[in-house]
């Protein structure tokens, strides 16, 4: 059932006119022309509009005085007794006005968990697992948390957050600031791809290698008997250890925005 | 006769599950001839190594730090908790560079 397939020939059908117009017209020559998007282009594309149907669909259902089990699900991403949802992030660490960011990095992490989440679906693959894909949100990061910045001092004020705690350090400082900046981009990006790409790398090894396992006793009767729960039960683990890395990941990619925007717009004492 | 059956299916399922994996492993260039080590085909494996043990040695650390401060404070289990979840996923990253480096050289 390869479903993400079936998604992309479906968008392709239906936008491939389109998309090869766009991109002719903005000077690149699509690759294969019957199948301009690919295949984690198409996935995102999927996530994003049943995200918004939800929501859409949802916002009727929403009560104050009592709240549904969904509405504590979905409210779970905002306010947690961990501590660990978007809003509380952003109160802990960002402190008083905190809330005009929320939109942004709430949207930015809720996109990454449900991109991370949709390849444990049999037949999907995480757009996350493509290099482009967290290196587009890790820019969006990027560019919010110093537009931020310069949005709340000038921008001459904001480039002195580069230049250091004192003047004379400032030629060394400038250079280190710059680079640590830049470095956050690479790191955001390569910490997010590569755990997605082996945590479903690793579960695919041990799904084959138990059924390997299994099919090769499996000749001799009664050993195939005893060894079949391993390929049922092991391949769990890893499953497991798949779905706990894509929230600790959208996770962290949430934390660390949060990080970021409040040094860019922190108060010189 | 099913059960034959069955079994060549899920034969056949895993070879086709693996392959990619296996396709993966292959390190592009050919062996030198004439007895030299192609160190070329082994150098990740090294790297790789050598980060994985970097990583461990640097999340038990870590892991030993946050297992002390909870038990000498209980009370601060849940700021502990995020600090030590945290490091674990930084130190993680670290390692998975070099993977990235591997991935990008050798693996495609």
């Amino acid at each position: 059932m390869p479903l993400g397939h079936w998604i992309t020939e479906f968008l392709n059908q239906i936008l491939g006119g389109p998309v090869v117009a766009l991109l002719r017209a903005l000077g690149a020559e699509p690759t294969d022309v019957h199948h301009p998007i690919p295949q984690h282009v198409a996935t995102e594309i999927l996530i994003v509009v049943v995200t918004i149907l939800f929501a859409a669909w949802f916002k009727r259902r929403l009560s104050v005085e009592r709240p549904g089990g969904l509405q504590q699900c979905v409210e779970a991403l905002l306010t947690n007794p961990m501590s660990v949802g978007a809003r509380d992030l952003l109160n802990d660490i960002v402190g008083h006005g905190a809330t005009r960011y929320l939109p942004m990095i709430g949207t930015i992490g809720l996109f990454v968990l449900l991109c991370n989440l949709i390849s444990v679906i049999p037949g999907f693959e995480s757009p996350t697992a493509t290099a482009s894909v967290p290196f587009g949100c890790a820019l969006t990061v990027f560019a919010y948390y110093n537009f931020c910045g310069v949005r709340r001092h000038n921008p001459l004020g904001y480039a002195k957050h580069f230049l250091g705690p004192s003047i004379f350090l400032a030629p060394l400082m400038f250079p280190i600031e710059i680079i640590s900046n830049l470095a956050r981009l690479l790191s955001l990006t390569v910490r997010l791809w590569v755990n997605m790409l082996v945590s479903e790398l690793l579960y695919m090894l041990f799904l084959g290698m138990t059924l390997s396992v299994f099919a090769g006793a499996s000749k001799i009767n009664v050993l195939g008997y005893a060894l079949a729960p391993i390929p049922a039960l092991v391949p769990l683990v890893f499953i497991f250890l798949h779905i706990f890395v894509a929230f600790l990941q959208a996770f962290v990619f949430t934390l660390l925005p949060v990080i970021y925007v409040s040094g860019a717009v922190a108060e010189e004492h | 006769m099913n059960k034959r059956y069955a079994t060549l299916l899920l034969m056949l399922v895993a070879v086709l599950l693996v392959a990619p994996a296996a396709f993966a492993q292959e390190a592009g260039g050919t062996a030198a001839a004439k007895g030299f080590t192609d160190w070329v085909s082994i150098t990740p494996g090294f790297a790789m190594a050598i980060a994985s043990a970097a990583c461990g040695y640097a999340q038990a650390k870590a892991t030993m730090s946050a297992c002390e401060g909870l038990a000498r404070n209980p009370g601060a289990a849940a700021h502990i908790r995020f600090a030590f979840i945290l490091a674990l996923v930084l130190i993680e990253s670290m390692a998975l560079y070099t993977f990235a480096i591997i991935y990008l050289k050798y693996l495609r």
